[in-house]
């Protein structure tokens, strides 16, 4: 317990004096914090040319934009947690483990009796409260910008869907902040150890979603899920890679608790996809970095 | 193996692929004593102390730390070591308090502050405490160094090359610190170097290695007497350097 408590207050000290994960960080915490107030302003912006092409009777069609629900205003925030925040995870990740090698401190830990099951879950544990700080804060944010732009509170369902978007948001990113830290472990250098899961998350997040939607380049930046499209033997390529599609998983959560597009329905692959690869992340981190400090980096 | 044996090695040999880093090491450092390990670049020294301080695994061979073995018994090896490798790192974005801090819970240390301030005292540094170690020269880095490795009181240290890269004055103050731990707190000291210079000043036992085997081990004063008045130290290590030679 002693060396989980000295890792978890080594590693928060370490995250918030590095300059990279303070970079990243504020980068997602501005984004995601200003996404609700993008989200309003896309409304807006398109309501007024709807009235606009209206008083000139150019349609009849009413505004796509009416009656929109409080949390579609968040839209945009799962994009970034997609995007920004998986980054931000990695980086938070695999800096935690490739720290002590990178800084040739790992000798004077070496020689101390360190159970390294301990500072594993220690390090995760502290990586996963600043995500959950962050989300906090984000959520708060987003919680103050969707009540001052409709002047009106969430209810108490809109605020239960808010912070299980919330849970699910952190459970992805403290999931890709320990395949980070498995990748900082086992990486021969600081680069690899984030190119790796990078390439990674380029691969699931913009390659699958690709191949599900053959090639229908809308599924990237869609806050909702990709719908897949194919026959015969693409069906079935499609069927096979579905469930690698973690982010498209996520954004298919996400859409069902934020309640974006009623029309897309949660399927239980989504849900066990997402579960199984959470899971598999952190204890696959523990299990991988339990049995070594790393080898020594490339010079 | 008598109880007043602090470091025991027995045919150890260390081989990395084809190339033999240590060939059949035997050596033994009484409890008390500052033990001082002469070599080349490269004749295995640091191989030796990676060993002791259970960094590495020897291919072959037993040593024990204060009776424990290397092996067998890190865990215990660790809990009576203290360790200064050569050019210490440290969080450098930390403080020295925060750098102690860690490494003294990693230490077992439950409440290291009263123990940090103690140690920072002993090497009169307490006015550094809450200063951060990038501020710092290498012969106050190095000091911060000692300070981790003293943390939890060890009963064996083991020094890399302490005073490399030290300048004049850094020298003098860790030669000034080796000499306190061992008189004040009866601390073994092993160091590798290669400065003749510090093991005359230091030690009182020494051992030279050549391409990883002890080729001497005796006393310092014994090793004085029994060259010429006139040898300095450093003709004496050319002589049974030389004399290895053929």
């Amino acid at each position: 317990m002693k060396v989980f408590k000295a890792a978890f207050k080594h590693e928060l000290l370490s995250s918030l004096r590095s300059r990279s994960p303070q970079l990243v960080v504020t980068l997602f915490l501005v984004l995601i914090s200003i996404s609700s107030i993008i989200g309003w302003l896309t409304v807006r912006n398109v309501t007024k040319i709807y009235n606009d092409i209206v008083s000139q009777n150019l349609t009849t069609a009413p505004n796509p934009f009416k009656n929109v629900p409080s949390l579609y205003y968040m839209r945009d925030s799962v994009i970034y947690v997609v995007l920004i925040g998986s980054l931000m995870a990695i980086i938070l990740g695999a800096q935690a483990s490739i720290r002590d090698r990178k800084s040739n401190t790992n000798e004077l830990i070496k020689t101390r009796n360190v159970n390294l099951v301990h500072r594993t879950l220690g390090q995760l544990s502290a990586v996963g409260s600043i995500i959950i700080l962050l989300e906090m804060v984000a959520l708060l944010t987003s919680f103050i910008s969707i009540w001052i732009i409709q002047k009106t509170l969430l209810n108490n369902g809109e605020i239960f869907a808010l912070l299980g978007y919330g849970a699910v948001s952190v459970i992805l990113m403290i999931a890709l902040a320990a395949i980070g830290y498995i990748f900082g472990t086992i990486s021969k250098s600081e680069e690899s150890s984030l190119l790796y899961p990078i390439v990674g998350w380029a691969v699931v997040t913009f390659t699958i979603p690709q191949i599900i939607t053959s090639t229908h380049p809308v599924a990237l930046l869609n806050p909702t899920p990709a719908v897949s499209t194919g026959t015969g033997l693409a069906q079935s390529v499609i069927n096979g890679i579905s469930p690698l599609a973690v982010m498209e998983n996520f954004k298919a959560i996400a859409n069902a608790i934020l309640g974006i597009d009623k029309s897309l329905k949660l399927s239980m692959v989504d849900l066990l996809s997402f579960s199984f690869f959470a899971v598999i992340g952190v204890v696959a981190s523990v299990v991988i970095s339990s049995k070594t400090f790393g080898r020594k980096l490339d010079a | 193996m008598t109880k007043d044996i602090a470091i025991a090695a027995r045919n150890i040999t260390k081989n990395y692929g084809e190339k033999s880093a240590l060939d059949g090491l035997n050596l033994s450092v009484n409890k008390g004593e500052i033990y001082g390990l002469l070599g080349h670049n490269g004749a295995g020294k640091t191989t030796t102390v990676s060993i002791f301080t259970t960094l590495i695994k020897p291919s072959s061979g037993e040593a024990t730390i204060n009776g424990y073995d290397i092996e067998q018994e890190a865990s215990q090896v660790r809990n009576s070591i203290g360790y200064l490798p050569e050019n210490v790192q440290l969080y450098e974005y930390l403080s020295v308090f925060e750098n102690l801090e860690y490494l003294g819970k990693l230490s077992g240390l439950k409440n290291p502050r009263n123990r940090i301030l103690e140690v920072l005292d002993l090497l009169e540094f307490k006015s550094h405490l809450h200063e951060k170690v990038s501020t710092f020269s290498k012969g106050m880095k190095q000091r911060v160094g000692v300070a981790q490795a003293i943390l939890h009181s060890p009963e064996v240290l083991f020094l890399d090359e302490p005073t490399s890269g030290l300048d004049p004055e850094g020298v003098i103050q860790l030669r000034e610190i080796i000499s306190l731990l061992n008189n004040e707190l009866g601390m073994t000291i092993f160091m590798n170097t290669h400065l003749l210079s510090e093991v005359t000043k230091l030690c009182t036992q020494i051992g030279i290695l050549k391409n990883g085997k002890l080729i001497y081990e005796n006393s310092l004063s014994s090793t004085i007497d029994s060259f010429d008045k006139t040898d300095s130290l450093e003709d004496i290590y050319f002589k049974i350097d030389g004399a290895s030679k053929r």
